[in-house]
């Protein structure tokens, strides 16, 4: 199980560009890694196309013994409601929602949010947010808004989570509060973590680091 | 998605507003225009069809062209062309019915056909001491007349069949009584072109102050023959069938049997029913610029969200929301205006038109005329509906092309 990369090129453009070029990697359950190197690496691209919200132009990608290039639409998108949290750089939350209905968007697809309202109520009380579940995101901070992202991430309990740059719009102690949560998730409930980040101190929290370096794995 | 559809609408408070109104007043617009243009019409029509003759038998009718009388001044054939330094013309109009009694067997056979009435008619003139009116009298069997136009209904005193009993009745228009200056069971005279005056006495007197093409008097047939001095003639044949939108194919199949004249209701108000065209086109150009821009102001607001939402987009679909749900994210925000501003639309114009129907034009017999015809409110919450969706559809369908991961790799905040 886990997910598995094989021969994976992704080229973009007319005329063609390679971001990534012959990618072959493993990431078994619960492991926790983290996807490093410079800007315009490919980290990003690589994990837009394990998240199955991309597809390679080449190779194939398997998760959970699927290969995701010849799974429908449909079933992609079930299998990111239901398996995939997505945690970005902008918290992207819903202007016009208060921070527990964000929360409970997911699982509101297959109209579930109400049995899910006692989960979201209580991700949102363990990520210091108590107090501010019905504000809207105008009136929370860029560290709370993170937080309340990262809860309407593991929502459905998720069995993988991708963040894709998540402290990269925060200060460092916001920055450093959001990745303790992060690897925290990894250990209590051995929720596959895959972060993107160019940040050497922030990867470090993961169990092992997989530098790119233009559109290949360096190391 | 109703949810957040909802909820985008209600950020929009202002923008919503002003869409409802659009749609809101091309559907008032729609609903009491139509009702106006529409009750008129409906009246005249009901005049034309149900309280009239479908079909109309009158004497023949011919025209002379170019050659129409070379037989006449050529009867040999031996010439194989005639030229004409100045071409004959003219009409040849008929005076009466030939062999009405024919017809009758027909009317009495057809099964397309309800009743007939044979009529004779001319100018008259009505006098009673120095008053004196010249009008149209119409000469017909009353029994058979009555199952063509409902006279009883506008009767105010006598009997109209009355004018079938005892010699010279008349039935007349109340205007014409009060001209003359005469009452019921009292008598007038009544002369056609030179001939003497015949005393006729009033039976009954009818006020036909709402419905087309009424004589100023009727009388029974014969004693009208009588007094224009052409026994057994008749005039014209008016025919009512069981289904008025079968006149004219029913006319045309009569036509055959004869010379006469045979004409249709559709066909003898045919620039009626033509501006009943005009004015539906009108009503519907009118309604339908309203809808545009209304529909149009559904486009731009819903064309702006989707380029303002488009990371709320690109969120939805990494949570699992497919292009489907994403239309519709878009699509019902605008149907759901068209449909809220089209119901209050068709409700308030159903309350002008209610109020527009207690309005007196001329006198308390005249009120304005209001349709409520079903379809009126039916067109109206099509023009709303469709204006609405077609305008939402646009966005949404650009919405739901929305690439997530361009949007994402973009970053925007």
């Amino acid at each position: 199980m886990g997910i598995i990369v094989k021969n994976v090129t992704k080229t973009i453009g007319k005329p063609s560009i390679t971001i990534l070029d012959n990618i072959n990697l493993e990431i078994p359950d619960g492991d926790f890694i983290a996807l490093t190197g410079r800007s315009g690496s490919g980290k990003s691209s690589l994990l837009y196309l394990l998240s199955t919200l991309d597809v390679p132009s080449i190779g194939t990608i398997e998760i959970d013994s699927n290969n995701v290039s010849k799974m429908k639409t449909e079933d992609i998108a079930t299998f990111r409601n239901e398996k995939m949290g997505f945690v970005f750089q902008f918290h992207y939350l819903i202007s016009e929602l208060t921070a527990i209905e964000n929360v409970l968007l997911p699982p509101r697809k297959t109209k579930k949010d109400k049995e899910k309202k006692e989960y979201a109520t209580y991700l949102l009380e363990q990520l210091d947010l108590k107090d501010k579940m019905e504000r809207f995101p105008r009136q929370l901070s860029g560290g709370e808004l993170q937080r309340v992202a990262i809860a309407r991430s593991l929502i459905m309990k998720p069995k993988y989570l991708f963040a894709d740059e998540p402290t990269g719009s925060l200060d460092s102690t916001n920055g450093e509060h959001i990745m303790k949560i992060l690897a925290k998730l990894n250990q209590d409930f051995s929720t596959t973590m895959i972060l993107v980040t160019h940040d050497v101190d922030f990867a470090k929290y993961a169990k092992r680091q997989v530098i790119l370096s233009s559109g290949k794995i360096f190391s | 998605m109703f949810f957040l559809a909802l909820r985008y609408l209600f950020s929009k408070k202002r923008q919503t507003l002003l869409i409802l109104l659009g749609i809101f007043l091309g559907s008032t617009c729609f609903v009491t225009v139509s009702g106006v243009m529409l009750g008129f019409r409906e009246d005249i029509i009901k005049e034309l069809v149900h309280n009239n003759a479908h079909i109309f038998i009158n004497p023949r009718e011919e025209f002379i062209e170019e050659h129409s009388l070379d037989k006449n001044f050529y009867p040999k054939d031996e010439y194989q062309h005639i030229f004409w330094t100045s071409a004959p013309s003219g009409r040849i109009q008929g005076n009466k019915i030939e062999n009405p009694t024919k017809w009758y067997q027909v009317m009495q056979t057809d099964k397309h056909i309800l009743a007939y009435s044979p009529r004779c008619c001319a100018n008259a003139t009505f006098s009673r001491g120095k008053s004196e009116i010249s009008y149209y009298i119409t000469g017909c069997h009353p029994a058979m007349e009555l199952k063509i136009k409902d006279i009883k209904s506008i009767i105010q005193e006598g009997n109209f069949e009355d004018i079938a009993f005892g010699n010279n009745c008349l039935a007349i228009e109340e205007w014409l009584a009060k001209s003359l200056g005469v009452k019921l069971h009292q008598t007038i005279l009544v002369s056609v072109g030179k001939n003497s005056p015949e005393p006729f006495k009033i039976v009954a007197i009818y006020k036909s102050e709402k419905h087309f093409f009424m004589p100023a008097a009727y009388g029974l047939l014969e004693n009208i023959q009588t007094l224009k001095h052409t026994p057994n003639q008749v005039d014209e044949i008016v025919v009512k069938l069981h289904d008025h939108t079968l006149a004219s194919s029913v006319a045309s199949t009569l036509s055959i049997l004869g010379k006469e004249k045979v004409e249709s209701w559709e066909t003898l108000f045919s620039h009626f029913l033509k501006i009943c065209i005009l004015q539906d086109c009108v009503r519907f150009i009118s309604v339908g610029l309203i809808m545009l821009v209304a529909g149009f102001g559904i486009y731009n607001v819903l064309n702006m969200m989707v380029l303002q939402k488009r990371k709320d987009v690109a969120i939805l679909r990494s949570m699992g929301y497919n292009s489907r749900n994403i239309l519709f994210l878009f699509f019902f925000q605008g149907l759901l205006l068209g449909v809220i501003g089209t119901l209050l639309g068709l409700g308030f114009g159903y309350l002008i038109s209610l109020y527009l129907s207690t309005i007196k034009l001329f006198s308390a017999n005249y009120p304005l005329l209001i349709s409520f015809n079903p379809n009126i409110y039916l067109h109206a919450s099509l023009l709303g509906l469709i204006s609405a969706s077609t305008a939402s559809l646009l966005p949404a369908l650009s919405a739901k092309r929305l690439s997530p991961i361009e949007i994402i790799r973009s970053g925007a905040e």
